[in-house]
């Protein structure tokens, strides 16, 4: 007896001991340096914090580092109050997790092998001061994977065909022209814009190399500017100890961060204004919301394989010191956690296997009405204000302060254009060059016009929007805000500049400056990322701040909207070929002409695969089923995020409120409420799959599950709005958002006149087709039990070979052209948008439901065991809602069945993924005729969504090993659009494995 | 009897204009030294083995009353055991083992193609008959055709040429709006010794439709398979020109040489002929195919590479 219990503590000593050796080497040297000990004191005192470690389950696993007043010591217990606590699930899991390469740590994570309890921001901290000791073994870990990445793309591209660095070039080459039969292009001759290409705009070519070859920066200014203007004037109640209304509280933040914020002018623009002091491209680090995530890595974010950030010292220093430190509390993750005493659904966000839920980040992705600054001014939206108030005598106390918080927003705003443009003269005055002093005087005399008034010409116009932009950036989390209707904004003010001009030659001037002013908003646009931790890069990787915007489509009275401007932005788009603006394209079929959607697709055609196409009926099918919402407003949605439609300055949709895997409440039900993933016996108790006795019973046992997942969903959504009425109140983006001024309510709480929240949902074809295959082999051809099945699916079918074989080939899937397949699609997509149509939102609104993955796909593919639909454990889930690849090798098949799903049960949109290869024996006309072909098809049977890549997988895997070639060969993920040499090799390997369609 | 199709492709761009399905048929009343589609050669069923997705489980091995099948061996198939009596391929989980051909009433095609009818309306696209030689099926060919026709889809037959004309003129022509007329070459004992028959009669066939095309709403196009040192050679492809020169054909297509049909006899249980270092090995060499397309464009006749 004795001798055991001592082998066992031995045995436990051991895990422990891999900790404290770490633990203790690191603690020796801070307590013994104390240059080391200056980075345990911020700006506001002494950085205190108790962090823990242990195994679950195992009482004997517990220690603690203790963080305080400058010194570190180590306790072999966890004290009640300590702040954040690392857990990983099993005694394997923390000695593997030693050894793990970075990879490994990330699918660790994603596996729920191990997580962080508590206060995240500040086990971020204690992340950062091991960074100080093992930072550099850190980066060379990153440097190894990267070289051992480096290696293996090289086998695989070993016998790869090289001519794919030369595709883009022909491509570009064999450009098409165009034929004016659109009844809204007045100006354009040839709308195409063949003769044009990037050489023919110096300006704009040297932005998109510098775009290439610039890391973005961390920086730290609106964290800096808010931190200070909240520690001298007070956060959770003003200095004189009265309490803040949320609005006035972050309009006065607002106001002084604009006022201070550096007025920078990039060398050479034509739009003056950034988002960060980096004028190539800045990461905002907005303290509250996601900024305090990269604590940890401040030190090791320059030298990390996947989106990579320059960040100076003094940045650093600002963050660590003076910023983070006074978010660590304040930041909506922990909110959650302290304001409703960690609720189950922060556990389940936090474990990551199943929820995510934006509302930790924003209320976006959204898209403000910027076409009323055009319009109106600021002046015009504060004399909105003022009549209101002068109409309602009896206004409450909530109107009067959230109309008063726009108001000092909006001057905020003013301020910032007036250093603008006092910069601009005295760059104007300095410079030397006639032609660019010209310019900045002109930018200047812009400068004075908008925001503050209504625009005039396109050059206002697209400033305005660029400050607009930078603005509501500013005041929340600078993620996801779209353009919108880009070609219906500034088609008037292009028209009134070009009614103004008498010459022909006059013409085709204007028309090459147009398009180098909206090719300057362009990379104006894609100056910004959103700086995250590695493990967000790792799922989301190359993603951008994702500034949707669409041309084309119908008008609010369902004309025809394709005109001028729909083929300038176009052109931007096939030069540029930038991930950021996210591009889309709305087709109505029967309205607008094949001549645009051919021009759409070829666009893509150049550009390896953007923008993504949109079928206009089909979406404002699935938004007129709801009562009150006009047709009017429908017909002008805009796709914003990946895909998900919204009505542009009418309507708060907060469309990635809740993502989810599907796979999870499918999994739970296989399993009896047990997560087989993270070991968690999480959902109801349904039943063990050998006690079902029909295929129903197992699909209400799936429903069940599901249904649990969501009413935590739903709770943790609605708790995290409440936070955001505190924390986030929006007053800028509410003001441009209807409805708000009028009800005297800020957007976070319900004042914009649509409200809406939107889910979406990974992993559906896998679950239909696992159902597929249950509901035949089980029960009713009873080829095997269904515990033979999921005994199967435990073991990832080793030993079952020929059950895995026989699924593949005698089950039809989604995507077949099975009328048995797309039914229980439908089916499936019904059950959701039962659940989530009826649900409030917490702002008088439904959610919405959409299939559309970011990267989740592999991500959670990856971490996951084999599905009874055939897919192999790790294996990715197929991008949004696309079909198998094994579904069948007729793509009409695939395209067919996506185009029967319901679109009702669809209103957030879908992300259908088509992988296209063109062979060399056909001509650029006949290639971009047979993809129109195939578009036009879709819509018309009533599809609602598709996106491409059209690049081959030879040219893919050339792109792996040889990425310099391929510096912007963008790809659409699932959704959101990046370059495929900066994503994850994971997701790589899932773009290469997605079934390709020669054409 | 009802013929053998062997598949119904869907969006092929190859096999005539739009987005196309493809009905192939079973036997070829030829016996041509190269084969694009050994299947669809013999007129028979046949087994045919994917050896990608065989999964090695051994079912058919055990399953075969005749001891005449094993995936393990090459070929995989002892033609004299075997009486095709497909137990094997209904034993199979991995659908590796399979019929090369299935009998399929036309209501059965009709219904398989219907459903890609949108995407024909869109692109101008149809029904292809190939094979094999869907003409050995006049009767059941010109139904289908004209029940194609009925629904408004596009209806192009790709054939050998080799047929009865007077049948064909009646039967089947009424229900076909495209011909694609494959011409090997012009000599006819050439002829006889690589595609097994004289081309008198084909080149007669041709002849009489080509007339025909010029006043009746069908479209013609004769397309020749190159393949090397047959039908590329300096003579076979003037030969060629003169006899187009002669017949006012403006228009034609040519075929490079494709070597992946050769993989196919290992499916079918068969070795294939063709010495290890023949050319017709390797795809054809585009340079070479651009001169082909020289010697008839000097003359006035476009090439298209189908």
């Amino acid at each position: 007896m004795k001798t055991k219990k001592k082998i066992l503590s031995k045995g436990e000593s051991a895990e422990k001991k891999i900790l404290l050796e770490n633990i203790t080497s690191m603690i020796e040297t801070f307590n013994t340096t104390p240059s080391l000990q200056e980075e345990l004191k911020g700006t506001q005192g002494w950085i205190n914090a108790t962090i823990g470690f242990k195994i679950d389950n195992d009482k004997n696993m517990r220690m603690a580092v203790v963080i305080k007043d400058g010194k570190i010591t180590v306790r072999k217990s966890i004290p009640k109050n300590a702040d954040a606590t690392l857990v990983f699930a099993t005694k394997k899991d923390l000695t593997d997790y030693k050894t793990a390469s970075k990879d490994k740590v990330c699918r660790m994570i994603l596996a729920s092998r191990v997580r962080v309890d508590g206060n995240l921001a500040l086990y971020g901290y204690f992340d950062y001061l091991s960074s100080l000791i093992f930072g550099e073994d850190d980066i060379k870990a990153s440097k190894v994977q990267a070289k051992e990445h480096h290696k293996e793309n090289l086998a695989l591209a070993k016998n790869a065909k090289k001519s794919g660095r030369q595709t883009k070039k022909k491509r570009i080459a064999g450009r098409l022209k165009g034929e004016k039969v659109d009844p809204g292009v007045h100006w354009l001759d040839e709308p195409y814009l063949s003769k044009y290409d990037l050489d023919d705009f110096p300006r704009v070519k040297q932005f998109k190399h510098d775009h290439h070859t610039t890391l973005p920066e961390v920086t730290a200014e609106q964290g800096k500017l808010l931190t200070d203007f909240y520690i001298k004037n007070g956060y959770e109640t003003k200095k004189d100890g009265t309490p803040w209304d949320p609005n006035l509280r972050t309009a006065e933040g607002f106001y002084y961060l604009m006022a201070n914020k550096e007025p920078v002018v990039r060398q050479d623009d034509l739009l003056a204004g950034t988002i960060t002091p980096n004028p190539i491209c800045g990461s905002v680090t907005q303290p509250y919301t996601i900024g305090w995530s990269i604590w940890g890595e401040l030190r090791t974010i320059h030298e990390r394989e996947l989106d990579p950030y320059d960040i100076s010292s003094e940045t650093i220093e600002t963050l660590h010191k003076h910023v983070f430190p006074f978010w660590k509390d304040r930041n909506i993750h922990q909110l959650w956690k302290v304001q409703f005493n960690n609720p189950l659904p922060a556990k389940i966000n936090d474990r990551m296997f199943c929820l995510n839920l934006w509302g930790l980040v924003s209320l976006n992705p959204g898209s403000p009405g910027f076409e009323k600054v055009l319009k109106k001014g600021l002046t015009g939206i504060k004399k909105e204000i003022n009549e209101e108030l002068k109409k309602d005598a009896k206004a409450n106390k909530e109107k009067k302060n959230t109309l008063e918080a726009i108001k000092i927003s909006l001057d905020g705003v003013s301020v910032y254009t007036k250093n603008l443009a006092t910069q601009v003269k005295k760059e104007a005055g300095k410079e030397k060059n006639p032609k660019r002093k010209k310019e900045l005087e002109d930018m200047h005399t812009v400068l004075l016009r908008v925001p503050e008034n209504p625009a005039r010409t396109l050059h206002e116009a697209l400033q305005a929007l660029w400050i607009m932009y930078i603005a509501v950036g500013l005041e929340g989390m600078d993620d996801d805000v779209a353009l919108g209707r880009l070609d219906q904004i500034l088609q008037p003010y292009f028209e009134a500049d070009m009614k103004k001009i008498s010459t022909k030659k006059d013409h085709e001037a204007y028309l090459s400056h147009a398009l180098e002013l909206v090719g300057c908003l362009f990379m104006r646009i894609t100056s910004h990322r959103v700086g995250a931790p590695t493990i967000a890069s790792w799922q989301n990787s190359g993603a951008p701040a994702v500034a949707s915007t669409v041309v084309g489509g119908v008008t609010p009275k369902g004309k025809d909207g394709v005109n001028d401007m729909t083929y300038i932005v176009l052109k931007i788009v096939e030069m540029l070929s930038l991930n950021d603006p996210d591009m889309d394209a709305r087709f109505m079929p029967g309205v607008n002409s094949r001549t645009f959607l051919k021009r759409v697709c070829e666009v893509n055609y150049i550009t390896w695969g953007t923008p993504a196409i949109h079928n206009d009926d089909a979406v404002i099918k699935a938004w007129s089923q709801f009562k009150g919402w006009a047709i009017e407003d429908i017909r002008d949605w805009v796709p914003v995020g990946c895909v998900e439609p919204v009505i542009a300055g009418k309507h708060l949709a907060a469309t990635g409120d809740i993502d989810s895997n599907l796979m999870a409440p499918f999994g739970m039900a296989l399993n009896n409420g047990r997560h087989p993933v993270a070991m968690w016996d999480l959902g109801p108790k349904t039943g063990r799959v050998e006690d079902f006795k029909t295929f129903d019973a197992f699909y209400n046992a799936f429903k069940k599950q599901f249904t649990f997942i969501y009413s935590q969903a739903f709770i943790g959504s609605k708790q995290l709005l409440t936070i955001h009425q505190q924390l986030m109140p929006s007053p800028i983006y509410s003001a441009l958002l209807d409805g708000c001024i009028k009800k005297g309510r800020g957007m976070t709480r319900g004042g914009a006149k649509y409200n809406s929240s939107g889910a979406s949902l990974i992993a559906l074809s896998d679950v239909v087709d696992s159902l597929l295959v249950i509901k035949r082999l089980v029960f009713e051809e009873k080829k095997y039990t269904f515990k033979e099945l999921k005994e199967a699916v435990d073991t990832n079918f080793e030993g079952h070979k020929k059950m895995h074989a026989l699924i593949n080939s005698s089950v039809p899937k989604f995507g077949s052209g099975s009328k048995e397949a797309t039914d229980m699609a439908n089916k499936v997509t019904h059950m959701v948008s039962d659940l989530l149509h009826n649900e409030d939102n917490g702002r008088g609104g439904h959610y919405s439901t959409g299939y559309r993955t970011n990267n989740n796909h592999t991500v959670y593919g990856r971490v996951s065991g084999a599905s009874p639909s055939g897919r192999l454990a790790g294996k990715p889930f197929t991008p949004g809602l696309t079909p198998s690849p094994l579904a069948s090798k007729n793509i009409l098949d695939n395209i067919g069945d996506v185009a029967k799903l319901d679109p009702l049960t669809l209103d957030n949109n879908i992300a259908f993924n088509v992988r296209l290869v063109f062979s060399d024996k056909n001509t650029h006309r006949q290639n971009v005729d047979h993809v129109t072909d195939i578009v036009q098809t879709y819509c018309e049977q009533g599809g609602m969504q598709m996106q491409f890549i059209m690049a081959d997988s030879d040219t893919l895997k050339d792109a792996m090993a040889h990425p310099e070639y391929y510096s912007d060969l963008i790809v659409r993920v699932s959704g959101y659009t990046g370059y495929y040499v900066q994503m994850q090799r994971d997701l790589q390997l899932e773009i290469l494995g997605r079934c390709e369609y020669e054409v | 009897m009802k013929p053998l199709i062997i598949d119904i492709k869907g969006n092929s761009l190859d096999d005539g204009p739009g987005i196309r399905s493809v009905v192939f048929f079973k036997g070829c009343p030829l016996d041509c030294f190269w084969y694009h589609n050994p299947e669809s050669k013999s007129v028979q069923n046949e087994l045919w083995w994917e050896k990608s997705k065989c999964i090695g489980c051994k079912s058919c091995e055990k399953a075969c009353p005749h001891g005449a099948i094993s995936p393990d061996a090459s070929p995989f198939v002892t033609k004299d055991l075997c009486d095709l009596c497909y137990t094997c391929v209904e034993e199979c989980p991995a659908k590796a083992l399979d019929h090369v051909g299935k009998e399929m009433d036309i209501e059965t095609i009709v219904k398989k193609v219907l459903r890609y009818k949108p995407f024909f309306d869109t692109s101008g696209g149809g029904v292809t008959a190939s094979g094999g030689e869907p003409t050995m099926h006049m009767k059941f060919v010109s139904q289908l055709f004209k029940r194609f026709n009925d629904e408004g889809i596009h209806t192009l037959l790709e054939t050998c040429g080799l047929f009865d004309i007077a049948s064909f003129e009646t039967m089947l022509l009424p229900h076909t709006d495209s011909i694609y007329f494959d011409l090997k070459c012009i000599d006819s004992e050439k002829h006889k010794k690589y595609c097994g028959a004289y081309n008198k009669g084909i080149l007669n066939n041709f002849i009489t439709l080509k007339k025909k095309s010029q006043s009746e709403e069908f479209s013609l196009l004769p397309r020749t398979p190159i393949i090397p040192g047959i039908t590329d050679t300096e003579d076979a492809l003037l030969a060629l020109a003169d006899f187009y020169e002669k017949h006012s054909v403006h228009k034609a297509a040519i075929l490079l040489n494709n070597p992946i049909w050769i993989e196919k006899f290992e499916k079918l249980g068969k070795e294939s002929t063709i010495g290890a270092k023949n050319p017709i090995r390797k795809f054809y060499d585009k340079e070479k195919a651009e001169e082909i397309k020289h010697v008839f464009s000097k003359r006035g006749i476009k090439i298209i590479i189908g």
